[in-house]
Parts: structure tokens; C-alpha cells; sequence
């Protein structure tokens, strides 16, 4: 069977205000469908990049908004996309040559969507039409969008039980390796940022602790979210912590965070994907500046309602921004382990909440105990508030017997280290607060 | 946003002393398409043949109207979309953006509407027979859509309403559309009296004579010969056939 035609061309004839109100009504984000009301071009070669951007409710005070057609076409195609725009609809379409009407098709079919051309005059209509291959039509039929996962998850369902210490052989046979490469990636992330975050403390509470470990080992899966979780406890003995972190059963699911239409303009507003995503975070979430800079890009998980971050679904223009931000960071070569922003972005959207009252997110019972009297402890050791629980009388001889082992050699002087071993405990002890 | 009153200077032409405005057909019309075009946010058109008191009309109409934000462009001779953005957010805002010309049109999307108290935004466009298709087209661009809701008025002497008429975008949006005329005799006769007092005693035949002469029906004209004779006059003293003549240019 073959695929339905892209590209309509459609004319109205009706060169009225209210069949013009019309068309502009059927603009509606959220539904897919964009309604494109073009600049007048000073010639018919115009641009209709910027046009799309600001349709998709995109404005030129914002930060990164592109002034090169090129970065502009980028955009365009990582914001439809990440808004799901499944309908283009181009108004004025005959003030256009017809080589821009080509671009703004190929930019539409790149991002998945199909391509309304609405013209005034029969005679541009029908030539346009012949030129671009479009079906002729007499009237614009949307057809409404289901919800569609833009990128599958990967399902991974198998997961060795009983002993956090010996998890990885066993993984390296349950697991592909591109499965195991996914869970080594998360679990990596989880160790370096817990160990961040740790050095950057000088005490840990409990609410504080789970909230932030909580945040970090968030994930699509379970055998993923295990995967952060003992990245995280192999962090917390790096830094003499023995613990216990399970998930509680019967948690609840995310809490879904859909903004208002003021909220909705606010975040489609900004053209730059991570100004985007940080607006939509700072208005729907709790999460402060200080926790986010602590969070790698794959803790936003994509799914057909919206994306994870957290304890919370972001929804509609909050996800899109997300989405966006993501696509953009692939377009950067980034890998999805690299922390979900930089510094300077942090920075430069200083609306980026520093503190806030929390939910405590109780999804994870936690249980922590100092180990003292260790010998190699070199990682700064946060003090623990005395309302922690601690963990099992094993786990923490465990994991006493682990730090207090003596090494085989006495530690190499700092000067004798090699650069890899400094570049990786200057990493490990970093603190990005 | 400038929110100041529109409060420009009553302008006669030449200016003579002691003038009244004078309620002509035009004028009169004009308050009624003003009241219509602006409680509904459409765009007006008054147009005419030049001198016969479009801008007069409009700055009569709208000087001092505190329920309305009243924003005054005036088209420049070949104007471009750019300058025409550039002009409506001089007068609306009190600078002009920087940016492309797609930039500083998305940020007049958001400035064309009305006050947040409530008070209607009026566009004026003046000298509109300027306006060549492009700009006609911007026009409509700023007007059409959802997120705008101004209304808007172009005001043109000669060739205005053609320019108008051969832009079927524009033509087919313009809400009662003011056709300014020449006075007729019987106007001449009905309405300067008031708008002077030289003429208040003065023989109809002697006016009806400077009508055809000098003025036909142009109220320029007449605001031009009025400030003339005034200068040969004493105050509220008749117009005679010796002074009329004078001005003329043909004493007997």
C-alpha cells in the first residue's frame, strides 16, 4: 500500500477576513497542527523558517533565537518534532516561489509532519501544485493525533536478584551487550554524580538524601532504575557510607505536571531547547538549580504521555521542551550520560529554582551508616544526621570489610600518580555545587 | 507602550484667525464609520479628493478621546514593509526594536492590541495612498490574525481609494469606507457661514462666485482665501465684492 500524499495545496478562494479567522482557528500545538501566517516576503524567496518558529510560539527576545537560516532550519526541525506537529498549514502560501514552498515541504517531511499549502489564487495553486507534487484539495482535514511514543524504550527485563556487590558478572550474562553497555552507562552516571554530590556536603539528612537519590536513580525501567541505584551505593562507600537502598513497593507513579496556557506560551517562548527545558522544570517541579546540575541527560525518560524527570510527567509544551532538548543535545553529539546542563546554561536562566519547599518523594527506603575507622578512605565523608536508619548488621560488615581491606601495595604519592588516575579522582571528587 | 492622549493641534489650513470647524457631509460620516470600525476592530477607510478635511476629520474625531489609545502614522513617500514596521513601533512604542524585519513584526504582534485597561487601540494611517502593494500586504499581515485586535484606519487624498481598491486583500476588508467630496453650492452656502464670520452677511451669488473661481468646494481653498481676506477685514466684518476681488487677484 502506498504511503498518503505530504503535501496538500488548497485554495481559498474566499479572500474574506472571517474564512482567514478561520483557518488561523485551526492553529493548536498541542493537537499537532500549526498554523503558519507567514511575513510578507520582500520577494517571493523568502525564509519560512522564522515563520514556523514563531508559529510554534517561538519569540526573537528569547535567548538562541537562530538568525541563520541554517541554525534556523535546525530549530524548526528539533521543535516540530519535539512538539509532534503532525499538521503544517501555510497561509499566504502564493506570495512564496515555489523553491521556498519546496523547503518548508522537505523541512515538514523531515520532522514527520504533512504540509498544507493555502493558496488565494487558483493560478499560483495549480502551479505550485504541479511543482511540488502536491494533491489538490478543497479543504483542510486534519486528522487528529493519537499519542505515539516518539522513541520506543527499550524493554529490559531481566535483572540477577540477591548480591548488590556481584551484580555485573551476572549482568554480563543475563544482558546483550548493548544492554549491558546501557545499564554500565547509568550506573557510571549514578557514581560520579552521588560522588559529586556527596563531596559538596558537609552533612546528609535523610528527607535531603533520599530526595536527591531519589531524583538520580529515576528511570524507565527497573532494571535500569537497580542500575543507578548501585552506582549510587558504590559511591556512597567510596565515600565511607555503608548502605541499603531499596525501592519501596507500591510507589507511587509519577505525578503528572501539565502547565497552564500561560505557562504553555511562557516555555514555547524561548527558541533555545535548554532555556526551554529549564523554564518548563522551574515551573512544574521542585527540583532546585543545585540538584539539576547533579542530573544527566537520561534521566528524562520519554513516553507516549509526556517525559519522566523525577517524580514528575511533564506534559504537552513542558515535554516538548524536553524532548527538544534532548534532540538538540544528539544533534551536539552528546552522549545521553553528559549532565542534563551546563554550568553556563544554569547560569544564564537564573529563574532556575535555588531552593524550594520539597515533596519528600518517598520512593526509596533508605538506610545509611558512617564507616568509621576505615584505612584508604581518601573521598570527603559527609556527616550523617542520627535519624538515619541503618542497614543490616551484614551489609554493613559488608561493606566495613570492603574499605577497611588494606591494599595490596601502599597508595602511590600523588606526584606518582599517572594523569588518568588524577583525572579520574579529580572528576570523582569535583564538586559541582 | 507611549498611553498619552492623541491631542494634535487644530490645524486649518494657512491657518486664518477666528475659524469654526464646520460640520460637513464627510465629517459626519466619518464619526459614524470611526464609531463602527473601532467598536468592531476593523479596518476604515477615509478617502477623497485632497484638502476636502480627511486628516482634519480624523484629528477632530479622535483628539482627546481618553477611552481610546490613538497611534498616528503617517506613510512616507515609497515606503517599504520595513519602514512601515518601523514607524508603527516609533509611534507605538517609543523605539524601534532591533532585529530583522521578521523579528520587529513578531514583537508588533504583540504590542498591536488593546490597552490592558481596556481602551480600543486605534491605527491611523495617513497619506495611505502611498501604500504600494507590499506594504498593503503588511498591512493585512499585522491585522488578520488571531493574536492582534487593533483597529485600523487609512486616510488618503488622491488615488487612495484606487490603491485601496487594487489590493483585493485590503479592498475586501475595509468596513465603511468615507468617500470625501467637494462642497456643493448648497454646502458652500449651508456651511461657511459657520465657518467664519466674513461670510456670515455675505451675498450667496459673491460666495457662490469665490466658489467656482478659486475653491470649488475644496475646503483648502476656502481655509487659504479665508486667511487672505482676513487680513484685508476688520474683525467680524463682512466680505465684500471689493475685498473678494482683491484676493482674487482681479480688483475692479
Amino acid at each position: 500500500m502506498s504511503e498518503p500524499p505530504d503535501t496538500y495545496a488548497v485554495l481559498n478562494a474566499e479572500i474574506q477576513p472571517q474564512t482567514m479567522a478561520r483557518l488561523l482557528s485551526l492553529h493548536d500545538v498541542e493537537s499537532g497542527v500549526l498554523v503558519c501566517h507567514p511575513v510578507p516576503p520582500a520577494t517571493a524567496a523568502g525564509n519560512l523558517t522564522p515563520d514556523v518558529l514563531y508559529a510554534l510560539g517561538k519569540h526573537p527576545s528569547t535567548r538562541g533565537w537562530p538568525r541563520n537560516p541554517r541554525a534556523a532550519e535546525r530549530s524548526s526541525t528539533i521543535w516540530l518534532q519535539a512538539e509532534r506537529i503532525t499538521d503544517v498549514l501555510l497561509l499566504r502560501a502564493e506570495l512564496f516561489a515555489h523553491t521556498t514552498l519546496a523547503e518548508l515541504v522537505a523541512l515538514n517531511r523531515r520532522a514527520g509532519a504533512r504540509t498544507w499549502l493555502i493558496f488565494d489564487s487558483l493560478t499560483a495553486r495549480r502551479a505550485a501544485a504541479s511543482h511540488l507534487g502536491a494533491l489538490l484539495a478543497t479543504q483542510v482535514q486534519i486528522t487528529p493525533r493519537g499519542d505515539q511514543p516518539s522513541t520506543p524504550t527499550k524493554t529490559l527485563t531481566r535483572w540477577p536478584p540477591t548480591s548488590p556487590w556481584l551484580a555485573r558478572s551476572s549482568a554480563t550474562r543475563a544482558f546483550t551487550v548493548d544492554q549491558l553497555n546501557a545499564l554500565d552507562a547509568r550506573m557510571h552516571a549514578a557514581f560520579n554524580n552521588t560522588s559529586s554530590w556527596l563531596s559538596a556536603q558537609r552533612q546528609l539528612s535523610p528527607e535531603a538524601t533520599e530526595r536527591f537519590l531519589a531524583l538520580l536513580t529515576s528511570d524507565a525501567s527497573q532494571p535500569t532504575r537497580y542500575a543507578r541505584i548501585l552506582g549510587a551505593s558504590s559511591a556512597l562507600l567510596l565515600h565511607g557510607i555503608a548502605s541499603e537502598i531499596h525501592e519501596r513497593s507500591g510507589r507511587r507513579s509519577a505525578t503528572a505536571r501539565n502547565p497552564t496556557s500561560e505557562q504553555a506560551r511562557e516555555i514555547r517562548r524561548h527558541s533555545n531547547p535548554a532555556s526551554a527545558a529549564l523554564k518548563a522544570i522551574t515551573m512544574l517541579t521542585d527540583i532546585d538549580a543545585e540538584t539539576l546540575s547533579y542530573l544527566t541527560l537520561d534521566q528524562l525518560i520519554q513516553t507516549p504521555r509526556g517525559v519522566v524527570l523525577g517524580d514528575h510527567l511533564l506534559q504537552n509544551s513542558s515535554a516538548a521542551a524536553l524532548r527538544a532538548h534532548t534532540a538538540h543535545q544528539g544533534t551536539q553529539g552528546q552522549p545521553s550520560t553528559v549532565p542534563m546542563f551546563t554550568r553556563r546554561q544554569l547560569a544564564e536562566n537564573r529563574d532556575a529554582r535555588q531552593q524550594k519547599n520539597h515533596q519528600t518523594a518517598q520512593r526509596l527506603d533508605l538506610k545509611l551508616a558512617a564507616l568509621t575507622g576505615s584505612l584508604d578512605l581518601t573521598f570527603p565523608q559527609p556527616q550523617l544526621a542520627s535519624d538515619f536508619r541503618g542497614p543490616a548488621e551484614d551489609t554493613y560488615q559488608e561493606a566495613q570489610l570492603i574499605v577497611r581491606l588494606p591494599s595490596p601495595q601502599p597508595l602511590p604519592s600523588a606526584s606518582a600518580r599517572t594523569s588518568s588516575e588524577r583525572r579520574t579522582r579529580r572528576r570523582a571528587t569535583s564538586c559541582r555545587g | 507602550m507611549a498611553t498619552s492622549v492623541f491631542d494634535p493641534p487644530v490645524r486649518h489650513h494657512a491657518s486664518p484667525p477666528g475659524v469654526g470647524i464646520i460640520e460637513t457631509e464627510g465629517l459626519l460620516l466619518s464619526e459614524r464609520s470611526l464609531h463602527y470600525v473601532i467598536a468592531n476592530r476593523l479596518l476604515g477607510a477615509l478617502t477623497g479628493v485632497s484638502g476636502t478635511g480627511k486628516t482634519f476629520a480624523l484629528e477632530e474625531l479622535l483628539r482627546g478621546r481618553q477611552d481610546l489609545h490613538v497611534v498616528w502614522v503617517e506613510v512616507q513617500v515609497k515606503p517599504t514593509m520595513l519602514s512601515i514596521a518601523r514607524s508603527i513601533a516609533m509611534a507605538l512604542l517609543g523605539e524601534i526594536p532591533k532585529g530583522s524585519r521578521h523579528e520587529l513584526s513578531y514583537h508588533l504582534q504583540e504590542v498591536l492590541i488593546d490597552q490592558p485597561d481596556g481602551r480600543p487601540l486605534v491605527l491611523i494611517f495617513d497619506e495611505a495612498q502611498r501604500l504600494n502593494r507590499e506594504c498593503a500586504e503588511y498591512l493585512r499581515y499585522l491585522h488578520d490574525p488571531h493574536n492582534t485586535r487593533f483597529a485600523m484606519v487609512l486616510a488618503g487624498g488622491n488615488g487612495c481609494w484606487e490603491t485601496i481598491r487594487r489590493e483585493p486583500m485590503l479592498h475586501s476588508r475595509v468596513h465603511e469606507p468615507v468617500f470625501f467630496k467637494p462642497l456643493s453650492d448648497a454646502a458652500v452656502l449651508q456651511t461657511l457661514p459657520n465657518y467664519h464670520a466674513m461670510y456670515r452677511s455675505a451675498e450667496p451669488e459673491l460666495l457662490l462666485r469665490i466658489n467656482q473661481e478659486r475653491c470649488r468646494g475644496i475646503l483648502r481653498h476656502w481655509s487659504a482665501f479665508t486667511a487672505s481676506a482676513a487680513q484685508l477685514l476688520a474683525p467680524s466684518e463682512r466680505l465684500t465684492k471689493e475685498t473678494a476681488a482683491i484676493v482674487l487677484g482681479h480688483p475692479e
